[in-house]
């Protein structure tokens, strides 16, 4: 029996080195627990059981050749709109159903370099939105913690596979929140990158100018030593920073001073139980060596109202290529404007037609300048503040949700109540900063709490050092 | 909003809707509409275009040239038209 609990990728490195166990023990170990809870957790929608023999045979050649790296053979779940050639990638929607992956993910081909042994792909939110993994087509994902609980999402599926040692680690997607969100919900560490520092080639697009992929892990270690796989200049997505622009970021050194965006914080309609976590957080910091200090922040309060125009619209034009013609689902009728609607009507669920429509309204004559344009510009003024924040302080701090994970079914029929879930999310992904989701402990009925670290641009190496230091806190 | 008016957003989008979804979505869309205009409280006339960053990606392009040469990523394509005509894409008449 292998310690699943306590591994990582380190540790797994190590043993598998020394000996201890083979990379097939290890596969062998997450089979058997996933054969065992994912009925009931519906964590994984499918496990790539025809090629994880040639997966872990290459892998065991990279050990004996000498070219390991420490990701070699560790067992990863990736979301399912991540295209890995030859598999199926839905994104969770009945639209995309049975579509196979025609090439490679820009972050598979980093995984597959690395001889990673990639599991199955996870269970999200159709297409992406939502904020609970509820609005998939093929079921909901269940909370570990509490199985009647919701995981988050999103990346529901990539935080539960980790969550309840199904994967050592796994990949979600960020548009808004989705792997920070369920990383706090499910006791896990999960980042938001960079805009453009992982490429998205090969990823399923929601809103294009947000999009990011980002990974989930037990440990601040775990989730860099991946970070620093996925991470990297693609020619094929035009919105990838350069290795000129990475390499010439002033990389200077800590203030030692942590910001807290106190109104924005009052705003945010904290539960009672989240906001003395969050204290408590402010004083480990301290305890660490830190100076926290209060930042004015009056811009960072519009980031979700900004993110609920901005991503509708995109999502209304990005979607437009599902059009039952070329490929996914579709629906026969009389005339070609019958097989767009009846197809895209019945393809799409539920949560997915909204958003369409609302993007349409949006972006329609009469509403483009007093929604879409009004909040691209709003969208700058919050990227502004939040540079000057960055001049005083070396990261600011914040819950990552205002609440712990909510019940199956709640929020479902109240969208604004859904949609709150993000409301500390949505500065840094307007903004294109990283942010970063750690546990921060338990809240009375034993369901994980997390703290969000932003920092800023192209600046992971500071939400690690930073993180491993409140990590060594709690 | 309307029922009308979503039935016409629908159009636009291409969306085959039923009457009960129409009139849930003017439901909600109030809602949603009026936590999203609360951005018409920001004053933009402050706004100071600041100088464009050079860390931001602007205007990217590259050469037109064929990067991924993979036989089987065509075939897999073609595999999944939903209604084709040997390797041809079958759509319905257009005029």
């Amino acid at each position: 029996m292998i310690d699943l609990k306590n591994l990582t990728i380190k540790s797994a490195h190590e043993s598998i080195k020394r000996g201890d166990f083979s990379i097939r023990d290890l596969v062998n170990e997450y089979l058997q627990v996933i054969e065992k809870d994912n009925s009931d957790l519906n964590a994984y929608l499918e496990i790539f059981s025809n090629d994880l023999e040639s997966q872990i045979k290459k892998a065991e050649n990279m050990f004996s050749d000498g070219h390991d790296t420490l990701l070699t053979g560790i067992p990863i779940a990736i979301k399912d709109n991540i295209l890995f050639e030859g598999h199926i990638a839905s994104a969770s929607s009945k639209m995309l159903g049975s579509h196979i992956a025609t090439y490679d993910a820009f972050v598979v081909k980093k995984l597959k370099e690395n001889g990673v042994i990639i599991l199955g792909r996870t269970n999200m939110d159709e297409f992406a939105m939502g904020s609970s993994t509820q609005t998939s087509a093929y079921g909901v994902t269940r909370n570990p913690y509490d199985r009647e609980r919701v995981p988050g999402g999103s990346s529901g599926g990539s935080a539960v596979a980790v969550a309840s040692d199904m994967a050592l680690i796994s990949l979600g997607t960020e548009t808004c929140g989705s792997v920070r969100q369920p990383a706090s919900f499910c006791g896990l560490v999960g980042l938001k990158p960079t805009y453009g520092s992982v490429s998205r080639n090969g990823i399923i697009s929601m809103g294009s100018s947000l999009d990011q992929v980002g990974p989930f892990g037990k440990s601040v270690e775990d989730v860099e030593i991946l970070y620093d796989a996925i991470c990297g200049h693609d020619v094929l997505d035009s919105t990838s920073i350069s290795n000129d622009i990475r390499s010439r970021v002033k990389k200077s050194p800590l203030k030692k001073k942590i910001g807290v965006p106190k109104s924005f914080l009052e705003n945010g309609g904290i539960d009672e139980e989240v906001l003395e976590n969050f204290r408590n957080s402010c004083d480990k910091f301290k305890e660490a060596g830190y100076e926290v200090i209060d930042i004015s922040s009056s811009m960072m309060r519009y980031s979700l109202a900004v993110y609920y125009i901005i991503m509708p619209a995109e999502v209304s034009s990005n979607l437009a290529r599902y059009d039952g013609i070329r490929y996914g689902f579709s629906k026969d009728a009389d005339n070609l404007y019958g097989v767009y609607t009846k197809s895209r009507g019945q393809g799409f669920g539920k949560e997915v037609r909204r958003r369409i429509l609302l993007g349409t309204y949006i972006l329609s004559h009469g509403y483009y300048d007093a929604y879409y344009n009004k909040a691209l510009k709003v969208r700058d003024m919050i990227t502004n503040e939040l540079n000057k924040i960055f001049g005083d302080v070396d990261v600011f701090i914040t819950p990552t949700v205002p609440f712990t994970a909510f019940k199956l079914g709640e929020k479902m029929n109240d969208p604004i109540a859904m949609y709150m879930c993000d409301i500390f999310s949505a500065p840094a992904n307007l903004s294109k900063v990283p942010s970063l989701s750690i546990p921060s402990g338990l809240s009375k009925n034993g369901l994980p709490i997390g703290l969000q670290i932003t920092a800023p641009y192209l600046r992971e190496d500071i939400l690690f050092e930073i993180g491993k230091d409140f990590e060594k806190q709690v | 909003m309307k029922t009308e008016e979503i039935k016409r957003l629908a159009e636009m989008a291409r969306l085959d809707i039923d009457d009960s979804e129409i009139k849930e979505i003017s439901d909600t869309f109030g809602s949603i509409l009026d936590y999203v205009g609360q951005i018409q409280e920001v004053s933009d006339g402050s706004l100071k275009s600041e100088e464009p960053d050079e860390f931001i990606p602007f205007n990217i392009t590259r050469e037109d040239v064929v990067m991924q040469n993979n036989p089987k990523s065509r075939e897999n394509i073609i595999k999944q038209f939903p209604d084709k005509d040997n390797d041809f894409l079958k759509v319905k008449q257009i005029l």
